[in-house]
């Protein structure tokens, strides 16, 4: 039932049926457009309970675009939004100036703009609050306020394309934008207009309306924005594309991948697997899926499915071989990239001196399965101070002077991945040169391990430390899991 | 490098104690990374090409 105080600025709606969904459907009917009301019934008719209505919400992104591009209109566009705020439980409305009763049950908003074609704007949902959602994602904290009450939301951004400024590359590098600026304070805060104006120098007539971008304008707005991005296209990379792909997911980086026959831009920000798959190739890999992505048509968190695996919860109709491209936006010290790892780890585990087969007497080379990710240093050192490794090893890796960003490939057995526990690991300076072959900082087996001191140059003996580990049996330890949640 | 804490493991006897065999390990993962390296490249600078004609709307 809804209560609209003062037939203003807020409107309050409790969702129990759908005859309280068509009101507020009605309530917001000015700006919430059909389809995007369709949107939001289906997606959040199961879980949401209240609804909160900010009807003047000064949004940061739309008002961006409203002052560069909608206000020079014929047409006056209303310069304010519509804020839906959404909880899992229904609020008393005695309880308003005190929500933070409810903060658990927060969902979190999303912001209406009057833009009369697609209308859904920033929203910010904690993907945890809603059920039929599943993964391991990237995420991270935020913050709104209503009534006074601060209110936090542990989730990805997302946006939908205005269809003027912005399309759908837009939005997907605005959803990387924003969870990188929330997350760390390296990278400044970015709206639309501003984004669409990234892409001058490889562009050929006007920016807006936006006509489209090519996968390489999308890297040149990375590039402006600060990042120093690849790109990977699977003509180009072929078998490798798509365990590429895997292992910047599994780093915690939001990817933006290009489906090119569809002519289409989406955010990649984790992914699902099954770990009672086999491990046929013997890469954590072949346990996926599919990928959690925001796609700007639909609302957050969607599945990509591998194609030829049943459909499950929010689902695409795009699958994972629909992804012909990606463009990863890395930090400026992450240096090697991860074809260079994956290449490096196969001949490290095999040849001599440093192979499996020659330094440990516990496992051979055929039966590792592989998990390979880029962290940073300090969330590794951190993880492992309170998740040992055999023999206290873990001091040594704490001590050990390591750049910024480490590159780690875990070494596990096909019995024990699908209990997140490994038995060795390779780490690799991010920062190395890709043509330098010791670009491993530290090599363990379960009965054996070598230090490479990145300090010394040349050839000189002095750089290895290297010791036989009194192991008789294999003894697992925790896998890092610091990079995704799970939702 | 010298950690805090002595590591009073036995050491592997024979393992890249000379600057000879600091080398062949070297020239080793050279070659055997060599090709790929190469390949690789290939595809990076391909993919710079090719990202200019994939339009996304």
């Amino acid at each position: 039932m809804p209560i609209v105080f003062n037939n203003e600025l807020y409107a309050f709606v409790t969702l129990e049926n759908t005859g309280d969904w068509l009101q507020l459907g009605q309530i917001c009917g000015e700006y919430l457009t059909g389809p995007d009301y369709d949107k939001l019934q289906k997606y959040l008719a199961d879980d949401a309970k209240t609804a909160i209505i900010e009807k003047r919400y000064i949004d940061k992104d739309y008002r961006d675009t409203f002052s560069n591009f909608y206000s020079k209109k014929l047409a006056s566009y209303p310069a304010s939004t519509y804020r839906i705020h959404f909880f899992t439980s229904i609020v008393a409305i005695a309880d308003l100036y005190s929500l933070e009763n409810y903060s658990a049950d927060y969902i979190g908003f999303t912001v209406i703009r009057p833009t009369q074609v697609n209308s859904i704007g920033r929203t910010l949902f904690d993907p945890s609050k809603i059920r039929k959602l599943q993964g391991l994602v990237c995420r991270t904290l935020y913050k709104s306020h209503l009534f006074g009450t601060e209110l936090q939301i542990y989730c990805f951004p997302y946006i939908s394309q205005d269809t003027d400024v912005t399309i759908c590359a837009h939005a997907a590098t605005w959803m990387t934008f924003r969870y990188y600026s929330e997350r760390y304070s390296a990278y400044r805060e970015i709206y639309p207009y501003e984004i669409s104006q990234l892409s001058s120098d490889v562009s050929r007539g006007r920016l807006i309306p936006s006509k489209g971008l090519t996968a390489l304008q999308i890297t040149e707005i990375f590039s402006n924005f600060g990042f120093y991005p690849e790109i990977y296209l699977k003509d180009q990379y072929r078998d490798k594309f798509y365990r590429l792909l895997y292992y910047y997911i599994e780093s915690g980086i939001p990817v933006v991948a290009c489906l090119h026959t569809k002519q289409h831009a989406v955010t990649l920000l984790g992914h699902v697997s099954d770990y009672q798959q086999q491990a046929t190739n013997r890469n954590s890999e072949d346990y996926l899926t599919g990928y959690v992505v925001n796609d700007d048509n639909y609302l957050p968190y969607q599945l990509i499915m591998k194609d030829g695996l049943p459909l499950q919860g929010y689902c695409s109709a795009f699958h994972v071989d629909d992804i012909d491209g990606f463009i990863v936006p890395l930090y400026e010290k992450m240096y090697l990239s991860a074809e260079h790892i994956e290449g490096l780890v196969d001949s490290l585990l095999s040849d001599q001196p440093f192979g499996v087969n020659h330094r440990s007497a516990l496992v051979t080379k055929d039966i590792l399965v592989k998990r390979i990710f880029l962290t940073s240093s300090k969330s590794y050192k951190a993880m492992r101070r309170t998740s040992p490794l055999p023999f206290d090893l873990q001091r040594s890796y704490i001590e050990m002077p390591m750049p910024k960003f480490i590159w780690i490939c875990e070494l596990s057995l096909a019995g024990l991945y699908p209990q997140k526990q490994i038995i060795g690991e390779i780490i690799f300076d991010a920062t190395a040169n890709h043509w330098d072959r010791f670009s491993f900082l530290a090599i363990h087996y379960p009965d054996f391990i070598l230090f490479n001191d990145r300090n010394k140059h040349g050839n000189q003996p002095g750089r290895f430390i290297n010791f036989k580990l009194p192991a008789s049996k294999v003894m697992p330890y925790a896998m890092y899991e610091n990079n995704l949640k799970e939702i | 490098m010298v950690f805090i804490n002595e590591m009073k493991f036995e050491k592997v006897t024979g393992l890249l104690d000379t600057e000879e065999k600091v080398k062949e390990a070297r020239t080793t993962l050279e070659r055997s990374t060599q090709t790929m390296f190469k390949e690789l490249e290939k595809a990076k600078m391909a993919s710079w090409e090719g990202a200019h004609s994939i339009l996304l709307d």
